[in-house]
């Protein structure tokens, strides 16, 4: 099964816990939110997951497969990619390169055959430019293939970085804040084409948002972590209606109004 | 269909640089403007043009700075240069020998330069840089401070670098010479712009531009920066092996710290992160001087003058100019065809 499993994570900065023994399972198939106040750790997740950080103690597997001991490239091999909290695009490449790097994994030709340019190379770098304007206008920025990122106001620069990790063929994504810095439009879109991403080409999405419509909006699970600690887990009509979480949020006396 | 006509339309140009590559020089000779100092200014500068493709692959591309690029020219030359002398290796096979020994150089001096950015890989590769020169400096195999003379190539057992009389042409050994940088010239740029276009290249620029990004896209940054260092280094080690057999003469002191910053200096000025930016940067650094050789330390004050005139004013390196001069051209000609309109 394509689950991933997140077992005790722990991950210490120095004398600060930052994620404290979290627990949750991600099952195929399913959009499964992360929330928490600022601070509560929910990059931390993240880039563990990804492999940026080494893990304290606990263990992350998927599909059965042990993440800890794979170093970050090795990542999107087992199927998962990700997207960043700030855009992080290659600012020199157009948006066709940047995206060929996000299929950087599915070429099978070397060094020297590169040096060369032989055919196969050629009909690799042919499907690979295909690929990359077909996922474009999936997601309705087509036509700026050749253009730089920066050009571009950040609710495109946000799906060019979703179609980056797209073109690998992702089973999961993981998505670090998609609707940031969005007007209420763009964020609709972009909970729409989550929604699409999930239940017509199956792929299961792990996401960090701080934007609520957008979490109980298309969210099949959500955990809610607060100081690196697990306080709250079920759908988004429990998580709404618990007041743990929104003590969390809110502040105690507020809660209590 | 658009994109083959814009293919072929780049082989013609490419086509047209190549065949005036072969024919100006001996027309330019013949008619008596090419002589042969400068000649042999032009062919250096085709060997500097090999150094800086593979120095900006790793600078330009790669985002890794190297200043101790010297180094691997030297490798390159003196590798070439024994592989002739001692071991009696033709030339065509000892050049590529010398790029390969000179890369496997680059790969291990590339595994430290993992650890280290910025400033302290500045400072590492400068090290090296000095380092490399010295050993071979004090070392009896290298001919110490009274150097080699390695000697030219031979085709069929015939010394080439002759001067020769062709249906009553006069072709002198700088000629035979300039032709055979042109060779490996050529096969440099088709190399490096085959790499550039396909997923290596384009692992070396995502870690230009963001490590963590293309960690997450599943660049291991790690091989991608040692391969990006043995590819600089076969480069500059080919353009040493040739150095070598056309100066005639080599000793560990010629491959000193300002040659390392010369090479530095013509990627900057020239255009980082781009192939023709190392073409002008090498004409630049080497040609330009030689017309204000004339007066005592005047080419070096207006080389400094021009690098901190390129640096602030065109931080792209001269190969901005080319779209600058090329948008001025369209803008002349469309006031131009308003006027005859109107």
């Amino acid at each position: 099964m394509g689950n991933l499993k997140i077992d005790k994570l722990t991950k210490r900065f120095g004398g600060l816990v930052a994620i404290d023994s979290l627990d949750f399972e991600v099952e195929e198939g399913q959009v499964y939110g992360l929330i928490g106040p600022n601070g509560a750790g929910k990059s931390t997740v993240f880039n563990c997951v990804s492999g940026f950080y080494q893990l304290d103690a606990g263990e992350i597997t998927f599909d059965n497969n042990r993440l800890t001991t794979l170093k970050s490239h090795e990542i999107i091999r087992k199927g998962i990619a990700r997207t960043f909290q700030n855009v992080e695009l290659f600012k020199n490449m157009t948006i066709l390169e940047n995206l060929m790097v996000g299929q950087h994994i599915n070429f099978k030709t070397g060094l020297f055959r590169h040096a060369l340019r032989t055919k196969k190379v050629r009909l690799e770098e042919d499907e690979a430019r295909a690929k990359a304007s077909a996922t474009l206008e999936l997601l309705g920025i087509g036509g700026i293939e050749n253009t730089y990122y920066a050009s571009h106001p950040y609710g495109v620069q946000k799906k060019v970085e979703m179609a980056r990790a797209l073109v690998s063929n992702p089973k999961l994504l993981l998505l670090d804040e998609p609707a940031a810095g969005m007007n209420p439009q763009e964020t609709k879109e972009i909970a729409e084409l989550i929604k699409w991403l999930n239940e017509e080409k199956g792929i299961t999405v792990l996401l960090v948002e701080h934007d609520m419509s957008l979490v109980m909006g298309i969210c099949d699970q959500i955990t809610v972590i607060n100081f690196g600690k697990k306080i709250a887990e079920g759908t988004p009509r429990e998580i709404q209606n618990n007041p743990v979480v929104i003590e969390a949020y809110l502040g105690k006396e507020e809660a209590n109004a | 269909m658009s994109n083959l006509k814009k293919l072929t339309d780049q082989h013609k140009k490419m086509l047209i640089i190549g065949i005036l590559c072969i024919l100006l020089p001996p027309i330019l000779t013949s008619l008596g403007l090419l002589q042969g100092y400068f000649q042999y200014i032009i062919n250096i500068t085709g060997v500097y043009m090999i150094v800086a493709v593979g120095l900006n692959l790793l600078l330009g591309y790669t985002g890794q700075i190297s200043i101790g690029h010297a180094a691997f020219l030297a490798i390159g030359a003196f590798t070439s240069a024994l592989l002739v002398m001692k071991l009696g290796i033709n030339f065509w096979i000892a050049v590529p020998l010398a790029g390969l020994v000179s890369a496997v150089i680059g790969m291990i001096l590339g595994l430290p330069a993992l650890r280290l950015h910025g400033h302290y890989l500045a400072i590492a590769t400068l090290g090296f840089g000095v380092a490399i020169t010295q050993i071979m400096s004090n070392m009896e195999l290298f001919g110490g401070y009274s150097g080699l003379m390695p000697p030219g190539p031979t085709v069929f057992g015939q010394e080439v670098w002759l001067d020769y009389n062709l249906f009553g042409h006069f072709i002198s050994g700088d000629l035979v010479k300039y032709y055979v940088v042109l060779i490996f010239v050529g096969l440099t740029f088709l190399v490096a712009a085959n790499i550039i276009k396909t997923r290596t290249g384009r692992a070396f620029m995502a870690i230009r531009d963001s490590e963590i990004a293309a960690m997450a896209m599943g660049v291991n940054i790690s091989k991608y920066k040692v391969i990006s260092f043995g590819l600089s280094a076969f480069f500059t080690g080919i353009a040493g092996g040739l150095f070598g057999h056309i100066v005639g003469f080599i000793s560990p002191t010629d491959f000193h710290l300002g040659l390392s910053l010369n090479f530095f200096a013509m990627i900057v000025i020239g255009g980082m992160g781009s192939l023709r930016g190392a073409v002008y940067g090498a004409i630049f650094m080497n040609i330009i001087p030689e017309l204000f050789s004339g007066v005592q330390h005047l080419p070096t004050v207006l080389m400094g003058a021009a690098i901190i005139l390129v640096t602030l004013f065109l931080p792209g390196g001269i190969v901005t100019l080319e779209s600058k001069t090329l948008m001025i051209f369209r803008k002349l000609k469309g006031q131009l065809s308003k006027r005859s309109v109107g």
